[in-house]
């Protein structure tokens, strides 16, 4: 082989070698910025802790695979959310039986229950209540509590604005009255 | 967005229930691998289990000779071969679809799911029609005394054993797509 195609060689496997160094920095970068959000998502959807990993993972996986395709046309969040609930949705349409969907009580206490704070116990309470939501006001109930707004949730949805605000409205009437019904 | 009381709320007690877990990246690719093996190895016995028939249907055709045989193998392989086609383009666009919006993921998987129904129907006359002809043509070189007993049974038997791995593989297939298209429900705008 020629110098001159040993060099391309060199600048082409170079290049890849940058290309995954820079996605894998940006991947620890969306873990390290949605990381909780993501996790709560999957709490929002699984109750029982080995389901709820299960689909995390799911999730760490998929973003992961479909990283090398993000062009930018959307926020690295829409992105990152759209998967996320993609995902979460395919995991629970394969689920063969609903054994964790319709539970009210608070699941996973795991550790002293006398240490869990006050704090802890109503986010589990607020978590509880979610996951009995039908999903689509899961999806719109979960995006606008980590901040984003109705523009970038219509966009993760795939509806509009005005259909976010009605879905919020109405998954809000329900999560009240599911959380009157925990108390 | 600007937040109401009860949203406020909710919103600090929905933020207090995070858990970061930190992620090692190697353990997803390893994941991600692992996953797709898995994924080629299901695929694999869908498409063995589908060219179970090639072999059979080259065999009679190649011993016996008769254009009606050489037929009935060509619709063999056709059908097989169209039939592999969409389980691996089934199997390729799966993880691809995670980047559309939700709705539009949603009336994908549907889409998909009603494709899969279709294909069972497909596969349901593939085998009929495989049974029909095999069949009819055992029973018609039996009476005939083209064959003995024995060898009409043992053809029986095998084109019997081969049609219900093809009905389990596709009534597996069927119940799972039912079972997902269930859990979706209508699709809302």
């Amino acid at each position: 082989m020629d110098v001159e195609a040993q060099t391309g060689l060199r600048l082409f496997w170079g290049q890849k070698e940058n290309n995954r160094k820079a996605l894998e920095r940006q991947y620890a970068e969306i873990w390290e910025q949605f990381g909780a959000g993501l996790s709560r998502l999957a709490a929002s959807y699984e109750a029982q802790p080995p389901a709820r990993e299960d689909l995390l993972q799911d999730i760490r996986m998929a973003i992961w695979l479909a990283l090398p395709k993000f062009r930018s046309e959307s926020s690295i969040r829409t992105f990152v959310f759209r998967i996320a609930h993609n995902r979460a949705l395919a995991h629970v349409w394969k689920r063969r039986d609903a054994e964790s969907i319709d539970e009210l009580e608070i699941a996973d206490t795991a550790g002293d229950p006398e240490q869990a704070t006050i704090a802890k116990l109503d986010s589990e309470r607020l978590q509880s209540a979610i996951r009995t939501l039908p999903d689509p006001m899961k999806q719109v109930i979960t995006l606008a509590l980590e901040d984003i707004p109705y523009r970038e949730i219509a966009e993760i949805l795939g509806t509009t604005e005005n259909n976010v605000a009605v879905r919020l409205n109405r998954a809000r009437g329900l999560l009240r009255q599911k959380l009157g019904e925990m108390q | 967005m600007s937040l109401d009381p009860e949203l406020e709320l909710w919103q600090k007690d929905w933020k207090a229930g995070a858990d970061t877990v930190p992620v090692e990246l190697a353990s997803v690719q390893a994941a991600a691998i692992q996953q797709e093996a898995k994924m080629r190895r299901g695929l694999a016995v869908e498409l063995g289990v589908g060219f179970l028939f090639l072999p059979f249907s080259f065999a009679f055709a190649w011993i016996d000779r008769r254009a009606e045989m050489i037929l009935w193998a060509v619709v063999v392989w056709i059908l097989t071969i169209a039939v592999s086609a969409f389980t691996i383009w089934n199997w390729q666009t799966l993880w691809k679809d995670s980047v559309h919006s939700v709705h539009d993921f949603t009336l994908l998987r549907q889409k998909r799911l009603n494709a899969s129904l279709r294909s069972v129907v497909i596969g349901y006359w593939f085998v009929a029609v495989n049974v029909f002809i095999a069949g009819g043509w055992y029973a018609i070189d039996l009476g005939l005394h083209r064959i003995g007993i024995r060898r009409f049974l043992l053809g029986i038997v095998l084109i019997v054993a081969i049609s219900a791995c093809f009905v389990c593989v596709l009534s597996r297939r069927k119940a799972k797509a039912l079972r997902e298209l269930e859990q979706i429900g209508p699709i809302s705008e």
